[in-house]
């Protein structure tokens, strides 16, 4: 038997990677990398402002031009898009340090010897290129954070979507170059062989997509089909499933080819197990359906009540689209009517019967152009490429009411003036003489020696790297400012809140189900009340209003609110709470209130089950008035809701389960403290209160 | 308590090795001797499990010892290697007593006994060739394998230097570790060894004590030089 001291299996992990990020800090390529990635991502950035001011000078009085304002499409997509091209020609380099600077030294003998699987040893590396590549962002990110300190408009679903498109790609490219370093011999060699992939697929991608048959379908391998997905808003389970797969497999070929001791005849045994097995995987990730469009004005989705009527149906459709691939026709079609199909429909299926016709051949078929739809036993045809047509065609077939509108809050756009001068003066200059201090700072050497005297294992370039990592984070940090949730879980149940200041009604801590909640509960004030049929009365009277008459009823003036303590003054962010209506014949209101000042004037903006309302509601010496009112929001009773309020300035957006219902521009900017309000018998259990201020 | 037997390994249609064994007892400073081109680095990094073999087989302790489980009990230093070039000598160190959870002070011992003080801040590309040496022998001990393999050690190293590195490689073999050196230079190789394998054109000539190989080619009182161009 071997003895245990040998068998150091438990090896730390730290050193290695440690030593992976000092390798990649320690080359010329990330730091090449990122001086080149200054003036591409800075003149792409403001070039992407320019125009947007542009387009946004003509709409800044036009609503309807407005709409057509997107940050994601004019600002980020173009912005990331030159990042992409730096990651495709430059970051091989990075990543392939990882690997072959190691094999080139002789080096990697020494660390196959290691007490590390090889599998650590490329997941490691892998880790590292992760790694690399986030400090390879820092432009990109930076960009971001400059569009927001310009005042434009950003959509973090958006965001995080697109940043993780790029970073999957960035990772795929990454697990490429460690397994062409791992089956060459130099990294000059490992280098061409991941160009020649990433150029490969890029050219893929121009020279054959929309061709038809089966150039169609290897157009669809190339690597920079993994971004446009993510750039349409659209996050798509197979595609992530798929690009991880990918990831995974490229990694495993390294860790097959990385171990020097074993015969090529086994090396190639492996890598065709690990090929399979990618390739099984894919298949079955394909399969996956499940997508979400993240996008604020739902590009990728029909209107609400079409995709709920469309996703009531059980039947299968079955689709026949009679046009050549490459036919501007189709290419409208599957973006405005057969993509989103498929994304609502459980059971659908689209077969373009036209697929080995070539567009120009098509001249003299009558039936070119046609797309037949067959629901059941009933078909019907069109050339439309319209859902405004095509969807009243499906719901005929199907025997179905076209659906009746569901208001809900049409996406304004976002429209912004701004010369980005601040764009250029950070990309070229301030940002590339921050990189050239980083990089000189990495090259210093220690000063003494003094490393075995004591146990430092952090060394010069690590702390490089944890300074620029928490500069980054330091920078980008207002922007994404972790939020302060009022923790409930150390309150007392039955008594009084002590992160919340009750001022108005009876608030108290209970327990549901071993959560801890925050309740309001006005029934005691109801039932010392000998009127609760007036409220009934007067709903009788005036409808949706009755609530402003009952305000005029002294006796039911009663808004019961809580204060944070801990928000002295909140400017900008957003405030989100979750709440449940119990019980209230007179209303079920909850409310986020904020500008409290110390007069006692504030503002709230509310849900209530009963009204199906949100409202803005100004106190002013005592007296409520109604400054914005949006009907039809959706407020069911006994069920949890998500209600949100953001605040730039004087402007301010209620949310209602994530949908944006409500905008108001305030006569001056919101500045006080805040907290939770709700309103006359409501019975209501509110958690997750949590406030992310922005400066 | 490592037993190399009939170990077989060709480059194509070109022979390496051929039908090689031999064996090392623990503490013991076993030295292969061969000509350049003659297989001792093909040998060794067969033994460490870095280069595949046609045949053979590896036993410790009388069990077999599979190639995943090499590493366990051998480390191979190779000659001829700059690893992490651009990172200091103390980076490379503190990764590997990083690695095998050396504290500072075992850290420091071997740092001061191979005489690698002077040059820790230096990066490693800027190292002369001796002081590569010496770095490459001190993360060799600061591994904690049972079995050290080193590609020629001395290489770099002036007449003092060799004598005081011998020294080192002695007071860490009487210490219970096992080293198997491939040395070149055979007044080397006769001053610091216990044993000695002869290996020429990827066979061996003979194994044993610089005694017992005199007597067997019958030339008493020879040079190791003599004795090893006699038996091969």
């Amino acid at each position: 038997m071997l003895s245990p001291e040998t068998r150091a299996r438990g090896a730390p992990v730290w050193p290695l990677f440690a030593k992976e990020l000092r390798e990649i800090v320690s080359g010329r390529a990330l730091w090449t990398l990122l001086l080149l990635a200054c003036p591409l991502v800075g003149y792409s950035f403001f070039q992407a402002i320019a125009l947007y001011a542009e387009a946004s000078a003509a709409a800044v009085n036009s609503p309807v031009l407005a709409t057509s304002l997107s940050p994601l499409d004019g600002i980020l997509v173009p912005t990331f898009g030159s990042f992409y091209v730096a990651v495709t020609l430059l970051f091989p380099f990075v990543a392939i340090r990882a690997l072959g600077e190691e094999k080139q030294s002789g080096a990697l003998r020494l660390l196959v010897q290691l007490p590390y699987r090889t599998v650590t040893l490329v997941g490691v590396k892998l880790a590292a290129v992760f790694f690399a590549w986030l400090l390879c962002a820092t432009p990109v990110l930076s960009s971001v954070l400059i569009w927001w300190m310009m005042g434009g408009h950003l959509s973090s679903a958006e965001i995080v979507t697109l940043f993780s498109g790029h970073l999957l790609y960035g990772l795929l490219i990454g697990a490429v170059a460690l397994f062409a370093a791992s089956i060459t011999e130099s990294s000059a060699t490992a280098a061409i062989v991941t160009l020649a992939f990433t150029i490969a697929s890029w050219v893929l991608d121009f020279a054959i997509a929309g061709r038809p048959g089966w150039l169609e379908w290897f157009a669809r391998l190339s690597l920079t089909q993994v971004i446009r997905t993510f750039e349409q808003g659209l996050l798509s389970a197979s595609l992530v499933a798929g690009v991880a797969i990918a990831i995974c497999a490229f990694a495993a070929l390294a860790t097959v080819w990385l171990p020097p001791g074993i015969a090529l005849r086994h090396k190639l045994a492996r890598s065709a197990a690990c090929v399979a097995a990618a390739v099984v995987a894919l298949l079955v990730v394909t399969q996956i359906k499940a997508s979400t469009d993240v996008t604020e004005d739902r590009r990728n989705s029909f209107a609400l009540a079409d995709a709920k009527q469309l996703a009531s149906l059980g039947g299968p459709l079955a689709v026949t689209v009679h046009l050549a691939p490459e036919d501007p026709r189709y290419i409208d079609l599957q973006r405005n009517v057969l993509a989103k199909l498929e994304r609502v429909m459980p059971r659908v299926s689209i077969r373009l019967a036209a697929a080995r016709q070539r567009f120009a051949s098509s001249a003299g078929d009558d039936a070119y152009g046609e797309i037949e739809y067959r629901y059941g036993a009933r078909s019907d045809t069109s050339r439309s490429t319209s859902p405004r047509e095509i969807l009243p065609l499906i719901y005929a077939l199907a025997d179905v009411r076209a659906p009746a509108p569901i208001p809900s809050a049409e996406f304004p756009g976002y429209p912004l003036v701004n010369d980005g001068v601040l764009a250029l003066v950070w990309f070229l200059t301030v940002l590339p003489i921050l990189i050239v201090l980083a990089w000189w700072r990495s090259r210093r050497l220690p000063s003494n020696n003094q490393m075995f005297l004591k146990e430092v294992v952090m060394n010069s370039s690590t702390k490089t790297l944890l300074i620029i990592a928490v500069s980054v984070v330091a920078v980008l940090l207002p922007a994404f400012a972790a939020p302060i949730k009022v923790d409930l879980t150390n309150e007392t149940a039955g008594a009084e809140p002590k992160g919340l200041v009750p001022v108005v009604g009876v608030w108290r801590i209970e327990n549901d189900a071993g959560k801890k909640l925050l309740a309001v509960d006005g029934r005691q004030w109801k039932e010392g009340q000998s009127s609760a049929g007036i409220a009934d009365k007067a709903r009788a009277l005036y409808g949706e209003r009755y609530a402003e008459f009952l305000d005029r009823v002294q006796a039911y003036a009663y808004y019961p609110y809580v204060v944070a303590k801990d928000v002295e003054d909140f400017k900008n962010g957003e405030i989100t709470v979750r709440f449940e209506g119990l019980s209230g014949r007179i209303d079920q209101g909850a409310g986020i209130l904020f500008n409290l000042k110390p007069n006692g004037d504030y503002l709230t903006i509310r849900a209530n089950c009963l009204e199906n309302n949100l409202v803005l509601w100004k106190f002013e010496k005592g007296r409520r008035s109604s400054v914005e009112w949006v009907r039809n929001t959706p407020t069911a009773s006994r069920q949890w809701h998500d209600l949100k309020v953001r605040i730039a300035g004087s402007r301010v957006e209620g949310y209602l389960d994530g949908k944006l219902y409500l905008q108001h521009t305030l006569p001056a900017p919101v500045s006080g403290k805040i907290g939770l309000w709700s309103k006359a018998d409501s019975y209501m259990h509110f958690d997750d209160f949590t406030v992310a201020a922005s400066e | 308590m490592l037993r190399i037997a009939s170990l077989t390994k060709y480059y194509g249609e070109q022979r390496a090795l051929e039908d090689v064994g031999f064996s090392v007892q623990e503490g013991e400073v076993l030295g292969l001797i061969g000509p350049n081109g003659a297989g001792k680095t093909t040998l060794l990094e067969a033994i460490a499990g870095l280069l595949p073999v046609d045949s053979g087989e590896i036993r410790f302790h009388d069990q077999l010892l599979p190639l995943r489980r090499r590493r366990e009990v051998i480390f191979y230093l190779p000659d001829g290697v700059r690893p992490y070039a651009d990172q200091t000598a103390e980076q490379v160190l503190a990764f590997f007593a990083g690695v095998y959870r050396r504290s500072a002070t075992e850290a420091s011992e071997i740092v001061s006994m191979v005489g690698l003080r002077p040059v820790l801040a230096k990066r490693i590309h800027a190292l002369s060739k001796g002081y590569n040496r010496r770095l490459l022998i001190a993360l060799g001990f600061l591994t904690r394998h049972p079995i050290l393999l080193m590609d020629e050690p001395f290489d770099g190293f002036d007449l003092r230097q060799t004598r005081d590195m011998m020294a080192v490689l002695r007071r860490v073999a009487s210490g219970g570790r096992t080293l198997l050196l491939s040395i070149h230079q055979l007044r080397d190789a006769e001053q610091v060894c216990d044993r000695l394998v002869l290996l020429a054109d990827g066979r061996i000539g003979g194994v044993g004590t610089l005694d017992e190989l005199r007597g067997r080619a019958n030339r008493p009182g020879a040079s190791l030089e003599d004795v090893f161009l006699a038996l091969t």
